[in-house]
């Protein structure tokens, strides 16, 4: 381990920076040396990679696809990757106090010395974490600013698929799935340095032309006189329009054998299994089910191999399934079967979140009592039939009524439900018709005869605000004002009559930033830019975030958010997003959007193809019919 | 079900470890190695672990004790075998010393040793600290169990002491430990700091040793 980070001049020595540790809380998100981190011998690899999550430790750590990329980077022996995360605010203050530069916390070592600086974009709200991570790097914001070669400034994860608002800061983005065209482009660096090279500008035109690479500084934007986007230039050979990579098979993918077990509390601490990538059911607000396109299955048996080494290897007593929708898994009773045999065994506790487990044998039910309950959840997301019609989500209120009816029966007195305010085509009636469910379920529990005996129900109405988001049906779609937001809000509350029914929030006001930064333009940088300066930081923690500050940071760039949030956008209007391709097309979102208004459900990828484009791939749920015909 | 005690130093990363979080490490530790561990009845079956003595955050120790047990079926299991399968598993900062059976009941702690270096930078001395150690009295104020705070005396407390300046200063001392009395070195230490004037002194605490009141050593 390196004793000494310099910066600055100044000199904290690894005994000191420990006791700096012990001045705030939680020490441990800094300290490092978890079981399964890996240390490498520095002058003995080629490539240093520092993956940062720009969030807390606790949040970054519980994080899947951090754990795949760290396990991927690491099996190469030229290679060594490492984890870094946004310090909370009070050790951040030490930081800049001491002279502490962004570390990463397997070596120690300053994240300025890295070849990449790496970040994952989960969500809207870390974007000024990202900047103040560099800040504390000592490295320039600004992509043009760093005119050396190192460290590059890299970023994939859900939301490169709009990375626009940050196109100033990040010099690559990786669109897709990382797992190959990450390394792809570690090569050509490795190989670029090898001959000699050492242009940055020289470099990023070479990775331009690597599948799945976005270099924002190789396309000028220019805008009409309304703000809005009249064309996007290509310049220097970068492609016109830039794909996002899949993993074609993903048995053949990587997966990790083993996850770094942290030693203190984080979200998520157990194993995680991936099951599947993708999601047949096309809900028209969902990003994630448009974006991971097409549905890809591992199969039964991989899956089963890969969860019984990981919990070994971990020592974790507890795993869970991971995909976007557990039931859809078409081998899920055979895999459960399977895996209980050996979880039974090594008391490790399975969790299945949202799993409905209606059409399975009494044999793996009664094996199944060995499944930790979770609670009963639900997302029907709307009020009524005919909004969640317009949303295709695919749950009726008589699915609802049957599985409560069971559930009672079987002892449960408490059910949770997820509902989205500000949908489009949302009336009151949809509003008030949250209330009238969650009555219904009330009423059904004191009908069902079995019911715990003298026991209340208690359900549970969890409310978020709905954000239109890029490559969805919806992206065309206004996101409702605040105000009227509050006046939804109100009338819900209004709407509830019985307190065996619970209401809570999702932070409202941080919505109308998400929907500005989720489908902003490459402008949005210096308002980004300005909201760091005025200090904004950890904005998906409501306690840190703050409107106005936010406000001041547009009228100071001479932009609105209105502009980018609240306004219906034309089909054909140019979105700082159309020259990236997610394998959607625009013309199924169009049609898409046009069914939503119609009040028309579109089926699932596995009852009929809705021709979303997916399919150029070559592989997935596209082709599992030809597979059965084959 | 048999009873172990197994006796181990903590140091390193794991010093930035709660006791609250010991628990889980250590249970996962002992899945890790294999042991014929007896978990605990009913729904949320978990290994049986218990410490002897919480280690405060940020100290690091060389002599631990934690105790679990074997299950039924594995009464027999060779506790040397057992010793070896946990010392393979064991991350840097986790070191097995011995794995036995206990001899005495973890309430008998009565005392520990403490080792206590200065960081060179500190301003702290030999003869500042000695003096300091024989003061009268010493008047700090403690938290209670219940929340609120009092005044306590930690002069009588300090059962015996020893102080090493050569390169660093370092200070060795006995005080009261376990369910009865119980004084963190902390206590005392930033007290003759902030005698001395110092801010932000710096300082590292090893747990040595755990005894009875007679002073033999807990095992
Ligand atoms: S091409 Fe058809 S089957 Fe494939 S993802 Fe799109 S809608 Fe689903």
């Amino acid at each position: 381990m390196k004793l000494t980070i310099v910066f600055g001049g100044a000199k904290v020595d690894n005994k000191r920076l420990e006791q700096f540790f012990l001045t705030v809380q939680k020490p441990g998100r800094y300290s490092g040396g978890e079981m399964g981190s890996i240390i490498k011998d520095k002058s003995k690899v080629d490539v240093r990679f520092a993956f940062c999550f720009p969030d807390t430790y606790e949040i970054g750590m519980s994080h899947l696809g951090m754990k795949i990329l760290y396990g991927l980077f690491n099996e190469r022996e030229d290679i060594w990757c490492e984890r870094v995360f946004a310090p909370w605010m009070d050790f951040e203050d030490v930081m800049r106090r001491e002279d502490i530069p962004l570390f990463a916390l397997e070596s120690r070592d300053p994240v300025s010395e890295f070849d990449f600086i790496g970040f994952t974009l989960q969500y809207e709200l870390s974007y000024t974490n990202v900047l103040n991570m560099l800040d504390l790097s000592g490295v320039p914001l600004r992509s043009a600013d760093r005119t050396d070669l190192t460290p590059l400034v890299v970023a994939g994860g859900p939301c490169a698929c709009n990375p626009e608002p940050l196109a100033d800061f990040v010099d690559i983005f990786f669109l897709g799935e990382g797992e190959e065209v990450d390394l792809e482009v570690i090569d050509l660096y490795k190989k670029y340095k090898a001959e000699g090279g050492n242009d940055k500008r020289e470099f990023l035109k070479l990775a331009s032309q690597i599948e799945g690479v976005y270099v924002p500084s190789l396309y000028d934007v220019e805008y009409g006189s309304e703000g809005k986007i009249t064309k996007y230039i290509p310049k220097d050979g970068a492609p016109a329009v830039v794909h996002k990579r899949i993993m074609a098979d993903m048995d053949k993918s990587y997966y990790p054998k083993n996850f770094v077990v942290p030693f203190t509390e984080i979200v998520h601490d157990r194993a995680v299994m991936e099951i599947f990538r993708g999601c047949i059911r096309g809900c028209r607000f969902c990003q994630a089910g448009f974006i991971y396109r097409p549905v890809r299955e591992k199969s039964a048996d991989v899956i089963n191999a890969e969860a019984k080494a990981l919990c070994d290897s971990t020592g974790y007593d507890e795993m869970s399934l991971s995909s976007l929708s557990t039931s859809d898994y078409t081998e899920i009773e055979p895999l459960l079967a399977r895996m209980i045999e050996w979880t039974d065994e090594d008391k490790i506790s399975l969790s299945l979140p949202s799993l409905r487990i209606d059409n399975f044998s009494p044999e793996l039910l009664e094996k199944m009592k060995m499944i930790r309950k979770s609670g009963l959840t639900f997302a029907p997301e709307a009020g009524t039939q005919r909004l969640r019609d317009v949303i295709n989500k695919n749950i009726t209120e008589k699915d609802i009524m049957k599985s409560c009816a069971t559930a009672f029966a079987g002892g449960y007195t408490a059910v949770k439900l997820y509902f989205m305010i500000g949908l489009p085509t949302e009336t009151d009636e949809d509003i008030i018709g949250i209330a009238k469910l969650g009555q219904k379920i009330v009423d059904l529990y004191y009908n069902v005869e079995g019911r715990p005996k003298g026991k209340g129900v208690n359900v549970s109405i969890s409310v978020s605000t709905f954000v239109p988001k890029p490559f969805t049906p919806f992206q065309f779609c206004p996101q409702i004002s605040k105000d009227e937001m509050r006046r939804r809000q109100q009338l819900l509350r209004d709407s509830i009559t019985t307190k065996k029914i619970s209401l809570s929030w999702h932070d409202s006001d941080t919505s109308a930033l998400e929907g500005a930064l989720a489908r902003g333009d490459r402008r949005m940088g210096e308002v980004l830019l300005n909201a760091f300066n005025m200090g904004a930081k950890m904005d998906s923690w409501g306690e840190s975030f703050s409107y106005d500050l936010w406000m001041n940071a547009f009228e100071k760039a001479g932009l609105s958010a209105e502009f980018y949030s609240n306004r219906e956008r034309a089909v054909d209007e140019i979105n700082p997003w159309d020259h990236l391709d997610y394998g959607v097309s625009k013309e199924f979102l169009i049609k898409e959007y046009n069914l939503a208004i119609e009040e028309t459900t579109t089926p699932n990828c596995r009852e009929k193809c809705a021709g979303c484009g997916a399919n150029k791939y070559g592989k997935g749920v596209c082709f599992e019919k030809c597979k059965n015909v084959l | 079900m048999k009873n172990v005690r197994m006796f181990f130093k903590k140091s390193g990363p794991l010093r930035f470890v709660s006791h609250l979080d010991m628990n889980r490490v250590m249970t996962r530790l002992l899945r890790l190695s294999k042991v014929p561990i007896w978990y605990t009845e009913g729904f949320n079956r978990h290994p049986y672990i218990t410490f002897a003595l919480p280690l405060s955050l940020g100290f690091s120790s060389e002599y631990e004790v934690m105790d679990f047990r074997f299950d039924d079926e594995n009464d027999n299991f060779d506790i040397s075998v057992a010793e070896k399968m946990i010392s393979d598993v064991c991350p840097e900062g986790i070191e097995v010393i011995a794995l036995k059976e206990p001899v005495f009941k973890s309430g008998k702690i009565a005392l520990a040793d403490f080792k206590i270096t200065f960081f060179k930078d500190s301003s702290a001395t030999a003869k500042t600290l000695e003096d300091f150690l024989n003061l009268k009295e010493i008047i700090v104020s403690k938290t209670t169990k219940k929340g609120g705070t009092k005044e306590i005396d930690l002069a009588p407390k300090i059962k015996e002491y020893k102080i090493l300046s050569d390169d660093e200063l370092t200070l060795f001392i006995k005080l009261p430990a376990g369910g009865e009395d119980n004084i963190n070195p902390k206590i005392l230490v930033d007290k003759y700091l902030a005698e001395i004037g110092e801010q932000n002194g710096f300082y590292t605490v090893i747990r040595t040793g755990l005894y009875l009141a007679d002073g033999t050593k807990f095992e």
